[in-house]
């Protein structure tokens, strides 16, 4: 039997017999089938995974609950109105000043947040942790997911545990899948190093985008639609670019009125090559593209330098699988905003092993370590928490963060690397965007519990610019010591073996002071207007 | 087809009696979970219902986009927009009950079908040209929502949120795909269009309401009986209301505004459809601005009490014998009901004043003098009338939980526009769908349809082995009750809707 027909089996049974077997029993036995499974695929509740979950309002994460005190505002960097000629009409500044949860939600179900692992973590040593960081766990996913007949995407980057080493110097995946990595600066907080975790990112365009009209692979065609794309998803009227051939790709890229080498694309009206005649607008991805996001431990060098861990903590992946004009995304917005002022939850199609439809095109599907720290796939419950950050929030474009942050032009192709980033402001301000969200917030990290980042860059409570000016680049401003990134490490590692990412993933050692466990919507403290911030996602690169 | 014709002419002619009865069935005590996709409940027994009561599917995008099993037949299915291609709506059956008419409220390339129930074939028999894909409507149509039979044989449809808050007529409806005939209605405002229908008391009047969070009431009084091109349009305003008509229903001046009592139907228009000094054109169709409702702005020029979304709408009679509207406004989980208070002259006979009161709502009894359910009464989105007056509401809310959406009965035994008891009818489980266009069929009064509206399988991407969008078909011949199904055979025709 296979397992769909197990669950279809099962979600048909009459109504007394699922009553009978509530869905809190159905979480708790599944992470304890976790705990003992090394499969590769997660084994399935036995009544529809919707009614499975320990947490309806699983979107709304964790950060959601800091406790404000009425002046930290982290909030800002995901809660934002709406900006001209964006598709995300999500229009949610509000919830900078406004509490606006459901009745479930008003609840913080993240309760690993009030977990205190000081004692796991002090029992593992540093050597033990380093060892468990440096092991491969992405090679041997593939083959495993194959042998286990897995349906959904099937991670095709080779040796991408080795970060840097699987691509060239413009970024391009070495074993020609495709994917290509840029250099991103992580969004404020809970991406930076310092908070517990290190990532890279990877797109890859749809096959018509890497071709010519005969069909042929053309790496220069296939960099000159990722460079519209950049310059579409940011709004930009040109874009710098590799130099590109102009008379290969018969096209005045750069609209000087000839076909010879461009630098900087003008001409972003059509895609280039096959791809000519596909759909293009402005903040929106064609169809087909795929992100590759890996979510890793902090990894430590020798010399003590901070950067990607071999091993993955997840490996998260995006695919549209729907195009449409913003018209649509605007009645997605609107129906969200009816069901949440009905009182409805969340809900999101779960598409088997493709993961979930985020009902704005995209399918989202992940894989995460089980106890053992080998990869396995999401669970419903754990993929369902994604749709928080990529479908429901304002400060978005087409659902994605990293792509929009990307440093600007010919220079951001390549895999990430924080040394040498400046600290670019977001568009519009003019003060670098880490110096502003430690000063909005009071600290390095939501919950405000970063001693570390505290004590290198706050004096006396207030922000030390003088040490901030010092700062060379990003690396020096968000990534932890060799001793706390360890730290991190090793609570994270508590959580894996725990295997409840349900009811929380932030590697803490001890329970954040300044979290709620319950929010009341009319009671509890909210930031006054003077402390409400408008924010744009994309950032003022020295040179594009 | 004159025959058939004829026959609908006489139908259309009479007018059922109206009296709620006592709760006929043993209601439910929770609302249905819903199942995987294309799951044995969802193919076989999509609701939850009362004891007796049979289901089966009459059409499904699976069955007629199958070219083997229904050759040559047709249905609308949208591009790109997938479990939002088709969307079935608020179905219409011609009066002699062979013929459903099924509206498609995809976001563009809307349409209708038609589907002859016994001779088991769906053609799609009017559509645009697909191009509001790329924002241009000129030839397009957006969210089909209402679809209605009218007293002149013909079909009406409108556009709700997509498009430009239009009212389509199919002038032909019954003819060969190939040869029907439609036009604007131009004389109708523009608004999100769900709830219209026809006064059954007097030949002259259209109701109709604008699903917005600041929607409003209408009626449109004919300058001539019969003729839907011309005449003069109101909006309903309740005249204790003391809040700000462009705002939406529960902004802060207008929550504790009262919104209920007697109300005053104020003219938009003359006569002529010429719209009154200080009072914006309520008939632009904007293609510019597919946000804009021309008839809302005008509405609001003129002080029209705003509602919650008002939905679907139906009309019935009350035991004084003056004409009713329902109306839901789903997002204040309300249904509320307006009294006509009469009027004279040949003319808007309804007259100008109303009464409104809250039906039923959320805070409503329920299943009283029964066992209590957990259901709450969520996003009230359609309406149905069986052949006794009863009412049923049925929820848009199924797709925001692992709960189905449920179907609720009105117990509003002594007629008289307040319901006494909300009662638990059936519940669906079927995965990301809502129940839509619940209709009681005008011949066989012991018969009712329901639509299953964009449900995971009908993204085939996703879920390519389920029924998709689909039509579910209800007898209640062998429910325990049987008196009650005595007084459904005995109800003058024509029966609900």
């Amino acid at each position: 039997m296979s397992r769909n027909l197990i669950t279809t089996v099962l979600a048909s049974l009459p109504l007394l017999v699922q009553a009978a077997d509530p869905a809190t029993a159905a979480y708790e036995k599944l992470i304890v089938q976790l705990k003992a499974s090394d499969a590769v695929i997660p084994p399935a509740p036995g009544v529809h995974p919707k009614r499975a979950m320990s947490n309806g309002e699983a979107p709304v994460p964790p950060q959601c609950y800091t406790r404000t005190e009425a002046r930290h505002n982290p909030c800002y960097v995901c809660h934002q109105d709406h900006i001209e000629g964006r598709e995300n009409l999500m229009n949610d500044g509000d919830l900078q000043r406004d509490y606006a949860f459901s009745d479930l939600g008003m609840s913080n179900h993240w309760k690993n947040l009030f977990e205190d692992r000081s004692e796991r973590v002090a029992a593992i040593s540093d050597e033990e942790i380093l060892g468990y960081i440096q092991a491969d766990n992405y090679s041997e996913l593939p083959s495993r997911l194959r042998e286990a007949g897995f349906e959904g995407w099937i991670p095709d980057l080779k040796d991408l545990h080795l970060g840097a080493a699987a691509f060239d110097e413009h970024g391009f995946a070495k074993d020609g899948s495709g994917w290509v990595a840029f250099n991103y600066k992580p969004l404020p907080s809970t991406f930076w190093p310092t908070n517990g975790s290190t990532d890279d990112v990877m797109i890859r365009l749809a096959p018509a985008f890497r071709r010519d009209t005969g069909g042929r692979d053309s790496r220069e065609i296939y960099q000159a639609n990722l460079s519209i794309l950049e310059a579409r998803i940011k709004g930009f009227d040109s874009i710098s670019c590799p130099p590109l051939p102009e008379s290969a790709l018969d096209t005045d890229l750069d609209g000087d009125g000839q076909l010879g080498t461009a630098t900087r694309i003008t001409r972003l009206d059509s895609w280039v090559g096959a791809a000519a005649g596909e759909f293009i607008d402005t903040h929106l991805y064609p169809k087909g593209t795929e992100f590759l996001h890996t979510v890793r431990y902090v990894g430590v060098g020798k010399d003590g330098s901070i950067g990607v861990s071999t091993r993955m903590k997840e490996v998260r992946y995006l695919r549209k699988v729907r195009e449409a004009n913003k018209a649509v995304y605007a009645r997605r917005y609107q129906e969200e905003s009816y069901d949440k002022d009905a009182g409805a939850l969340p809900d999101y199609l779960g598409i088997g092993d493709n993961g979930i439809d985020n009902g704005s095109g995209w399918a989202v599907q992940g894989f995460i370590e089980n106890a053992g720290g080998r990869l396995r796939a999401l669970t419903f419950e754990e993929n369902f928490s994604c749709m928080s950050c990529h479908n429901s929030i304002g400060s978005t474009i087409d659902k994605t963060f990293s792509f929009p942050r990307k440093v600007d032009g010919a220079g951001g192709w390549g895999y990430i690397n924080l040394k040498g980033m400046p600290d670019a402001p977001s568009l519009g301000e003019k003060t670098g965007e880490i110096a502003t969200y430690l000063a909005r917030v009071g600290g390095g990290s939501e919950f405000r519990n970063n001693d570390e980042m505290s004590g290198r860059w706050f004096r006396d409570g207030r922000l030390d610019h003088v040490k901030l000016s010092q700062a060379r680049d990003v690396y020096d401003l968000i990534t932890p010591s060799p001793q706390r990134a360890l730290q991190l490490n090793k609570a994270y590692r508590c959580i894996v073996e725990d295997q409840d990412f349900i009811y929380g993933k932030d590697a803490s050692i001890t329970p954040p002071v300044n979290v709620y466990d319950h929010i009341d919507n009319d009671e509890t403290p909210t930031l006054p207007d003077n402390r409400v911030f408008r924010y744009n996602i994309l950032l003022d690169w020295p040179d594009n | 087809m004159r025959t058939r014709l004829a026959l609908t002419a006489t139908l259309i002619g009479t007018h059922a009696a109206m009296a709620g009865t006592d709760t006929w069935f043993i209601p439910l005590t929770e609302s249905a979970p819903v199942t995987d996709p294309s799951s044995a409940a969802e193919l076989t027994s999509p609701w939850v219902t009362p004891a007796g009561i049979s289901q089966k599917n009459i059409v499904s995008l699976r069955e007629v986009e199958d070219q083997v099993l229904s050759y040559g037949q047709s249905i609308g299915r949208a591009a790109n927009l997938g479990t939002g291609a088709s969307m079935f709506d608020m179905i219409a059956y011609d009066p002699t009950g062979s013929y459903l008419f099924i509206p498609h409220e995809s976001q563009w390339g809307a349409g209708v079908t038609r589907y002859d129930i016994y001779n088991n074939f769906a053609e799609l028999i009017f559509q645009g040209d697909g191009q509001g894909e790329n924002g241009d409507f000129s030839n397009d149509f957006g969210a089909f929502d209402p679809c209605r039979w009218t007293p002149n044989n013909t079909v009406i449809a409108g556009e709700e949120w997509s498009g430009t808050g239009r009212i389509v007529e199919i002038l032909n409806p019954l003819a060969p795909a190939g040869e029907i005939e439609s036009r604007v209605l131009e004389s109708i405002a523009n608004v999100s269009h769900e709830g219209i229908n026809f006064s059954k008391k007097v030949d002259d009047t259209i109701y109709f309401v604008d699903e917005n969070n600041s929607g409003s009431i209408y009626k449109f009084v004919m300058s001539a009986p019969g003729d839907y091109t011309k005449g003069q349009t109101f909006v309903l305003s309740v005249d204790g209301f003391t809040g700000i008509a462009s705002e939406n229903w529960n902004s802060a001046t207008n929550a504790p505004a009262a919104r209920t009592g007697e109300a005053t139907w104020v003219a938009l228009t003359d006569e002529d459809g010429v719209p009154l000094p200080g009072i914006s054109d309520p008939f632009v169709d904007d293609f510019e601005d597919l946000e804009a409702r021309a008839g809302r702005t005008a509405a609001d020029d003129a002080g029209g009490t705003p509602y919650g979304r008002p939905e679907d709408m139906a009309v019935s009679k009350l035991k004084n014998g003056h004409e009713v509207i329902y109306f839901t406004a789903t997002s204040e989980k309300t249904v509320y009901s307006v009294e006509m208070l009469g009027g004279k002259g040949r003319k808007n006979r309804n007259g100008n004043k109303a009464i409104v009161r809250t039906f039923i709502s959320d805070d409503s009894p329920k299943n009283l003098g029964f066992d209590a359910t957990t259901a709450s009464l969520d996003s009230p989105d359609n309406l149905a009338i069986d052949a006794l007056g009863n009412i049923y509401v049925i929820e848009d809310a199924p797709n925001s939980s692992s709960t189905g959406g449920d179907i609720w009965f009105v117990r509003d035994t002594d007629n008289d526009g307040v319901g006494e008891s909300l009662d638990h009818f059936m519940s669906i489980r079927v995965d990301g769908c809502e129940a839509t266009g619940m209709i009681w069929n005008p011949v066989v009064p012991t018969e009712f349809s329901v639509c299953v509206q964009h449900p995971d399988s009908t993204d085939l991407a996703n879920v390519p082995d389920g029924l998709g969008d689909a039509v579910w078909m209800f007898n209640v011949t062998h429910i325990e009750d049987e008196k009650f199904v005595k007084q459904l055979n005995k109800a003058k025709a024509p029966f609900g809707e």
